[in-house]
């Protein structure tokens, strides 16, 4: 892996595009939430490595999408978490006379 | 009596049309279902509404709780659609074209588009309540479709299949769209940061 960083992103790119069996940027991106998940079988979970410990880009790329996505779901937890007190009596109230308008129109 | 007991003992006085149980319940759940409605509403008249919908449909659907989960789950369950149905018909607003915030590849199928390599990363947001806010300024401005998506997968925590059927949609159009919706969404809080560093 060292060595790989030794030889100039330019030619990195044009090694992943020629190797054998090396997936494109585009076939690992629309990975990407699968790998995330932890849901890719072995051997195409081996194949995005690969192509990840050569491509500085698709490294970058899903550095940056899985902190979007974490980011996304420690708002949705930190809602919860802020939120944990009893709902407004105003609206508590408001539930409670259209409940027994209901009964009465049963 | 464990707690799911608890639940199906209140889902019966509920049937039974106890009014005390009733106010228990929207007392003890509706906070929470009233913070779930906020992330899918945008006005606050609007989240209230949909909690009001969501016990009125559980106080005439009481008959349908069997038990099988907390009535906690099935509540948020109650919201959550009830949000959902609220989005669809309200009227549609311009929207952007999530296509300009995904990534491009040339015609070798490689990675294009150098701002990817030095943009700011969504990691830098640290401040908690900044965190919520800039999450949802960028939320917002993703076409509804997308933002519902992340709203069911990555903030409220259903999974594929779940959120498949609340949408009425199949499994793969769930991924497809999760994906597109994840990559505007990096994009969007990219350039949030931008504008907040600059």
């Amino acid at each position: 892996m060292k060595v790989l960083m030794l030889v100039p992103r330019w030619m990195r790119r044009w090694m992943v595009r020629l190797m054998p069996g090396m997936p494109t940027c585009e076939q690992v991106d629309s990975y990407l939430d699968d790998y995330l998940d932890g849901e890719l079988p072995d051997g195409q979970r081996r194949q995005f490595e690969r192509h990840l410990r050569m491509c500085t880009p698709c490294q970058r790329y899903l550095h940056g999408y899985s902190q979007a996505v974490r980011v996304a779901r420690e708002a949705g937890r930190d809602e919860v978490r802020n939120a944990l007190g009893p709902p407004p009596e105003e609206l508590v109230q408001s539930i409670l006379i259209a409940r027994a308008q209901a009964s009465d129109d049963c | 009596m464990d707690d799911m007991e608890d639940d199906t003992v209140l889902a019966e006085c509920i049937r039974g049309g106890d009014a005390a149980c009733f106010e228990q319940l929207v007392r003890t759940h509706g906070g929470r279902m009233l913070a779930t409605a906020r992330k899918f509403m945008r006005h606050e008249a609007d989240a209230r509404d949909c909690v009001q919908e969501a016990f009125l449909s559980a106080f005439k659907n009481a008959h349908r709780f069997e038990g099988r989960s907390r009535l906690g789950t099935w509540l948020h369950r109650i919201v959550v659609n009830a949000a959902l149905a609220r989005l669809r018909s309200a009227r549609r607003r311009p929207e952007i074209s999530v296509e300009d915030l995904e990534p491009s590849f040339d015609g070798l199928g490689s990675r294009i588009d150098p701002r990817f390599e030095s943009a700011p990363r969504p990691e830098k947001i640290l401040e908690t309540d900044e965190m919520i806010a800039r999450v949802h300024a960028c939320l917002e401005a993703l076409p509804d479709t997308y933002r519902e998506i992340i709203l069911l997968r990555d903030l409220e925590g259903f999974d594929t299949a779940e959120t498949a059927g609340l949408l009425g949609v199949e499994l793969a159009t769930v991924k497809t769209r999760l994906h597109r919706a994840r990559a505007a969404l990096k994009t969007l809080l990219e350039h949030s940061d931008l504008e907040h560093t600059s």
